[in-house]
């Protein structure tokens, strides 16, 4: 504490967060107010969700990740099983998935222990699809028929908006406590990992049990999402929940919008849904540009669109790059 | 029941696994590239193969050289086109790129040919077995098998007896090497995914002979293919040829025990042979660059 205080290290750009603040707000503020179909909004909130989680792991710690799925999967299967087995409140039943998905991403870490790089993309790859193969063998979760929502307090009248809140609750408390994590000691320590390893342990930093912090934290994140998602349907089966196409789908968000930047998933959840919408009369076009602009995207912008934004204009809607004042 | 007709068509089957692995541990081997859609272009094989077969009807072996030819210049063309600007310490790019080439191949598949199971028909050669040991093994698994170890004296020919191939090896070891002996490095890459991508082909299309197959196949044999990279080991074909054996018995012998559990067993083989391996041998991870 010996150095002129002129001289300590800040978060650039500190202004950017409040617009970053203000441009979460006027969206959450607009799904709130616009009077539409609340299901494309929840679904909205819970992909970007997921896409955060998955961006805390790839982006933050270079772990790229092919079996996240996995953690929707069992986020939803959780759920239905103590609703069902338990009787319990279907919100309750969250916190469920939460614990039970934390556990099965400490043992998928200890299993992929000594797995980096491909070896654990697709490592986990396989792990998420015994999982699905297992779950459609089991009986009494209905094998590969699948299970119903046994939740007999439901109201159908305010159900849906129920749903919708949970999603909007977990999409900003996820977007709020990754941007918090990151300006710690701890994000900090992450970031330098990703950036030199060897660099990061020779100053005091655990590679490994950061790594599998932001393991568990992103499985955590994905699995509550997933558990809303199949409880807005009220069904769930394993060829759904267990589905690659939703890792493809966090992905494309991902890296189309910018790894390893709070604000890429916005943008890339922002391209995926309006995409979406403007395709989804014309089959299996949507799916072949959507993986030509992933190839794309490598090919002439491997940071992403925000990564671009970035090296251009310096801009940070969140904020936690250090500079020195 | 005997289990040895199943353990025999298991090594049939893993024989082909064998090929779909050495495909996918050449071009991570050469060039640390991880091709995503390694399992689309076994597929495509297949739909290429069955729609020559179909449209032309010229022998099988003529088809194969055909697709092989085929099949080469997409892997030239990938190598050339996208992923030669890929290489690098970083393997994320080329991942999320092929991954993106997976889905369009797929879904183009699917748009092209339709989502339904097919089956390749060629005819009564597909009826004739031949007794083994008491038990009777078709005629086409057993030509499929010895047109797969063939691939593999083939392959092994040419990495130990041309020079081109001893340019693979050496591109493997160390590229900058390479280059001050007057190879282009990036021509050798396009050689080399040309190559990696065939031989995945071939199988993909004699597997398809002897199996059904659809668009969604892709994902199911990439995972076998990483799974025998993973078990054999890179840069071997003896060990890829041996895992490949391997998956196939497990599997079919899991198929016999439980015919609902899919690809489950040899999953769970690869698992186990993956934290055996975590155990004792960590020199078989990969070790980056630096």
């Amino acid at each position: 504490m010996n150095g002129p205080i002129s001289s300590r290290p800040i978060f650039s750009a500190n202004a950017g967060l409040i617009g970053g603040i203000l441009l979460v707000g006027a969206l959450a503020l607009s799904a709130v107010l616009l009077p539409v179909d609340r299901r494309l909004p929840m679904e909205i909130c819970l992909v970007l969700a997921m896409a955060q989680g998955w961006n805390l792991l790839c982006g933050y710690t270079g772990l790229l990740s092919f079996g996240h799925q996995a953690f929707i999967g069992v986020g939803a299967y959780t759920l239905f099983l103590v609703v069902n087995t338990l009787g319990i409140s279907p919100f309750l039943g969250l916190a469920f998935s939460a614990v039970v998905s934390a556990a099965v991403a400490v043992v998928i870490a200890l299993l992929l222990k000594g797995s980096r790089d491909a070896y654990f993309s697709i490592g986990i790859w396989v792990l998420a699809d015994c999982l699905r193969l297992l779950v459609g063998q089991w009986d009494f979760v209905g094998s590969s028929q699948g299970m119903v929502l046994n939740a007999p307090d439901i109201d159908p009248a305010t159900f849906g908006d129920a749903v919708f809140w949970a999603a909007l609750a977990l999409v900003l408390v996820t977007q709020f406590a990754i941007f918090g994590l990151l300006r710690t000691r701890f994000g900090l320590g992450l970031m330098a990992i990703r950036d030199n390893e060897t660099a990061a342990a020779s100053v005091g930093i655990a590679p490994g049990r950061s790594r599998v912090i932001a393991f568990v934290a992103s499985a955590v994140i994905c699995a509550v999402a997933g558990a809303i998602y199949y409880l807005s349907v009220l069904y769930v089966d394993p060829a759904g929940a267990f589905d690659i196409d939703w890792q493809i789908r966090i992905l494309f968000i991902v890296i189309v919008g910018g790894a390893g930047t709070l604000e890429g998933p916005l943008i890339g959840t922002a391209i995926y849904f309006l995409l979406r919408e403007f395709l989804q009369d014309h089959g299996g076009l949507f799916l072949i540009v959507q993986g030509a602009i992933a190839a794309l995207t490598m090919l002439f912008a491997p940071q992403g669109l925000w990564g671009l934004i970035q090296a251009r204009t310096g801009w940070q809607l969140f904020p936690t790059k250090w500079v020195t004042q | 029941m005997s289990f040895l007709p199943t353990i025999l068509n298991g090594l049939m089957v893993g024989g082909l696994y064998g090929l779909f692995g050495l495909g996918l541990a050449f071009a991570f081997g050469i060039m640390r590239i991880v091709n995503i859609a390694h399992g689309e272009f076994i597929v495509l094989g297949a739909y290429i193969g069955a729609s020559l077969l179909s449209v032309t009807h010229m022998p099988l072996p003529v088809v194969i050289a055909l697709v092989a030819v085929v099949t080469f210049g997409l892997g030239w063309a990938l190598q050339t086109v996208m992923l030669n600007r890929m290489i690098g310490p970083n393997p994320v790019p080329a991942m999320v790129a092929t991954m993106g080439l997976s889905i369009i191949i797929r879904n183009a598949l699917v748009e092209y040919y339709g989502a339904d199971i097919r089956a390749i028909d060629i005819g009564p050669l597909q009826d004739e077995g031949v007794s083994i040991f008491g038990t009777s093994i078709g005629v086409l698994p057993i030509i499929i098998f010895c047109t797969a170890v063939l691939l593999f004296v083939l392959m092994h020919l040419l990495l130990t007896r041309t020079t081109l191939g001893r340019a693979f090896r050496a591109a493997a070891d160390d590229f900058e090497i390479l280059e001050t002996l007057g190879f282009n490095r990036k021509r050798v890459y396009a050689i080399a995914m040309g190559l990696a991508v065939t031989l995945s082909a071939i199988a993909g299309l004699l597997l398809a002979i002897r199996s059904s197959y659809s668009p969604y196949s892709g994902v199911e044999r990439l995972l076998i293919s990483f799974e025998v990279v993973i078990i054999g080991g890179i840069g071997s074909l003896r060990g890829s040829f041996l895992a490949g054996l391997f998956l196939g018995v497990v599997q079919l012998i899991g198929l016999r025990i439980n015919p609902n559990s899919g690809p489950l067993f040899g999953h769970l083989a690869f698992f186990l042979i993956l934290l055996a391996q975590q155990a004792n041998l960590p020199g078989l991870f990969i070790r980056r660059r630096t």
